[in-house]
């Protein structure tokens, strides 16, 4: 169970940087390519950034480069935030490729936060003396 | 039993029925309303509700005449209708040349050149809004200009070229070239901009103008010009001012397009308000033709008759579209009406052959002018049926804007005058709506002359107007003139405008902010009202109940489907006429300002717009012709 927990967490993670990838080259596309509606506009450049700022922290995460536990949890509640951003972004740019990907890094960042491996539980020492 | 010479010319005649019924003898679009009543409808029947989601980009080309101001050239803004008649596209660009292409493909057959100066020297950016056409009623094979293209230029040039060649017509005016400058004789500041194409008639073109409003009292009186269509000989002149004020105030001109009733030999104008604007202490007198519209009789210019919208014009309130003709059933009578849409938001419904009105018009009080010299009319005429599209009272504060401003359009809104319609201008400034970009635009409604349905799109639009003491206007601008402020000069007082926005750039005011309307004009019941296109601000869009500010027109198909550009969001859309659904919605290079065309050429059915954007709506330009027609 611990090691199909494990599993999931490495899977929703990879899903989430493979996502925030496809969304980085989606959103560089939208930005350049006249005639979308969207090309060059301050928008379209927003979700660049914000893609590219998701890229790098999922392959944080995904890399288990980090180890400080309260770090971990910061840039998991920024990837969060990152992606209901980027999302409502792409739904207000009315980019409905980019607004899947991010429904999909969401699902990948679901995954990788509820199936973080547990702790592995030590048996408890008994007391002396103690029946 | 029938002769030999009865049965060939039947023969004849049946062959001759065949050949026209395979041509299919389609509709033409000939003018910039489609056709002479203005009723912006195609009998075109291939596209239907049912099958427009397919509609698909059947070509598109660039003219290559665009300019977003950044450099040399002024920004432009392009609102043409494509024409097509004799078999062919026709366009004019904002750079002032025409275009001849192929109805299916979109490939050049030939262009011209005006040369024209590429300066705004009346309006503050480059604009066309395309050629006009005529035709000899009698070809004369191997003769060249019996169909000619007119193109008008800022600088005040008719230009004429052969229809068929693009080659300039040598005989009308001076080497195809009418100088209409040579009739601005008083008050000639600037030169009478032919913007709009001139309306077509028989062998007569009727010219209007377009000028710099806003700047003086004192300005070109708005002459119309009926000249001669192969030669450009002036037949007739109409001025709205009477002579003696003249020279002391101006314009009232005619820079919208015209409308004609052929069978009663009709011209209809829609007449723009006199100079100054917004301050009419210099014209008190009765000036019933102006901010008016008027039937002439086409062949001597007379006033048949006339109706004024807007008594002292003081809001820039131009009835600027040309009014609709069509026959309303009303009661179980047939009544030959005219339909006029206005920036107020009003829409006139006359008896074409009587100028009175068909649904009921009252003479309502108004607010009253607190300037001094001023004295604005007691009453204005209001019609109640049909609906009009803008309500009574402003939208009133939104809250986003209000809270993202930390409360500045509250007190703001509390520190203006607001006093609902007809708010006159004032020293502490006041909120004005509708303001002078509508209502309705230029582009005005389209009718279903079979259903007597009748669609309109509208903007809602809420301005600060603001006289300010020549002193204190002298003192503001002494370093250079500001964004919203216009001298009026020659009265004493100047004028500051603005959109009321907050420091964002959102509108202080409630959503929607455009709507398309549809009316059945047989009760002037209002059958639907629908917020209209979507907003877009750095790329985002606006929630759909937002709507979009609108600047272009709607065209009618008999099949039952709406077809329109002129959204901020740079979309073409179709829509079902009796519901206002979007059915079908294409991405075009900038706002389509313009009247879309309709047309059958080789059993396919198009439908065309000229993409050019508008600097009001967003600093967005093209120079994209686009077709659309069902797949193959």
């Amino acid at each position: 169970m611990h090691a199909d927990t494990g599993v999931l967490n490495r899977v929703g993670a990879w899903g989430l940087v493979v996502a925030s990838l496809a969304g980085l080259a989606v959103s560089v596309f939208d930005y350049v390519t006249p005639g979308n509606g969207i090309a060059g506009s301050f928008g379209a450049l927003l979700v660049v950034v914000t893609s590219v700022l998701l890229v790098a922290a999922s392959l944080t995460v995904a890399f288990a480069l980090v180890g400080r536990r309260w770090v971990r949890v910061m840039i998991d509640m920024l990837l969060c935030l990152g992606v209901l951003g980027t999302g409502f972004a792409a739904y207000m740019l009315e980019a409905d490729v980019l607004l899947a990907l991010m429904v999909v890094a969401f699902v990948g960042w679901l995954a990788h936060l509820c199936a973080v491996p547990r702790a592995v539980h030590r048996p408890a020492k008994l007391q002396p003396g103690v029946a | 039993m029938m002769r030999p010479c009865a049965v060939l010319a039947a023969v004849l005649l049946f062959v001759a029925h065949a050949a026209f019924a395979q041509s299919g003898q389609h509709q033409t679009w000939y003018t910039f309303n489609g056709d002479l009543a203005a009723q912006k409808y195609s009998t075109e029947t291939q596209i239907t509700p049912d099958n427009v989601a397919s509609l698909t980009v059947a070509w598109q080309m660039h003219t290559g005449d665009l300019s977003d101001g950044s450099g040399k050239i002024p920004a432009s803004v392009w609102s043409a209708t494509p024409l097509f008649v004799n078999d062919t596209i026709y366009l004019g660009t904002p750079f002032y040349r025409i275009f001849a292409l192929e109805p299916d493909t979109g490939k050049v057959k030939w262009s011209f050149d005006s040369h024209s100066t590429l300066k705004a020297l009346t309006q503050p950016a480059l604009k066309t809004r395309g050629v006009a056409y005529w035709q000899a009623s009698q070809i004369t094979v191997g003769e060249p200009c019996q169909k000619i293209v007119y193109l008008g230029t800022m600088d005040a040039q008719l230009f004429a070229v052969d229809a068929d060649t693009g080659r300039a017509c040598a005989g009308f005016g001076k080497n195809g070239v009418l100088n209409v400058n040579q009739w601005n004789t008083i008050n000639a500041k600037w030169p009478l901009s032919v913007l709009q194409p001139p309306t077509v008639y028989k062998d007569t073109l009727f010219i209007g103008w377009a000028g710099k409003d806003w700047a003086e009292a004192q300005a070109p009186p708005g002459d119309i010009f009926a000249v001669d269509a192969r030669t450009g000989a002036l037949k007739w002149t109409f001025n709205a001012l009477p002579a003696n004020i003249a020279k002391t105030t101006g314009t009232s001109n005619v820079w919208a397009s015209m409308s004609v009733d052929a069978d009663h030999n009709l011209l209809f104008i829609p007449v723009s308000s006199p100079s100054p604007n917004f301050y009419g202490g210099n014209r008190k007198e009765a000036l019933p033709l102006v901010t008016a519209v008027v039937a002439l009789n086409a062949d001597t210019g007379a006033v048949v008759w006339s109706r004024q919208l807007v008594h002292h014009d003081l809001w820039d309130y131009d009835t600027n579209a040309a009014p609709v003709l069509v026959d309303i059933v009303k009661d179980g009578q047939t009544i030959p009406a005219l339909l006029q849409s206005s920036k107020q938001g009003f829409i006139y419904v006359l008896n074409r052959l009587t100028g009175e009105p068909i649904f009921p018009m009252d003479e309502k009080p108004v607010p009253q002018s607190d300037v001094a010299g001023e004295q604005a009319s007691p009453t204005q005429p209001e019609p109640m049926t049909p609906e009009p599209t803008t309500s009574a009272e402003w939208p009133g504060v939104s809250t986003l804007a209000d809270i993202a401003s930390f409360g500045y359009c509250s007190r703001e809104a509390k520190a203006l005058r607001v006093d609902g319609r007809f708010t006159p201008p004032s020293l502490r400034g006041s909120l004005t709506y509708p303001a002078t970009a509508g209502g309705v635009e230029w582009g005005g409604g389209a009718v279903d002359p079979t259903s007597g349905t009748y669609v309109v799109n509208s903007s809602s639009v809420v301005q600060i107007y603001q006289l300010l003491k020549r002193e204190e206007y002298d003192a503001k601008t002494k370093n250079g003139t500001p964004n919203g402020y216009f001298p009026m000069n020659g009265v004493p007082y100047g004028y500051y405008q603005a959109n009321f926005v907050n420091w964002l750039g959102m509108p202080c005011w409630n959503p929607p902010y455009g709507t398309l309307s549809s009316y059945d004009l047989k009760t002037g019941a209002l059958l639907w009202k629908e917020p209209f296109g979507e907003v877009q601000k750095w790329g985002f869009y606006m929630p759909l109940s937002w709507g979009s500010v609108t600047i272009g027109a709607p065209v009618i198909t008999k099949s039952g489907l709406i077809l329109i550009g002129a959204s901020m969001d740079s979309r073409v859309r179709a829509l079902d006429l009796k519901t206002g659904k979007v059915l079908w919605t294409g991405l075009v290079d900038a706002p389509a300002v313009s009247v879309p065309a309709v047309y059958n050429y080789k059993g396919r059915e198009y439908v065309a717009f000229a993409v050019g954007g508008n600097s009001i709506l967003e600093p967005k330009v093209s120079d994209q012709m686009i077709a659309y027609a069902l797949p193959k």
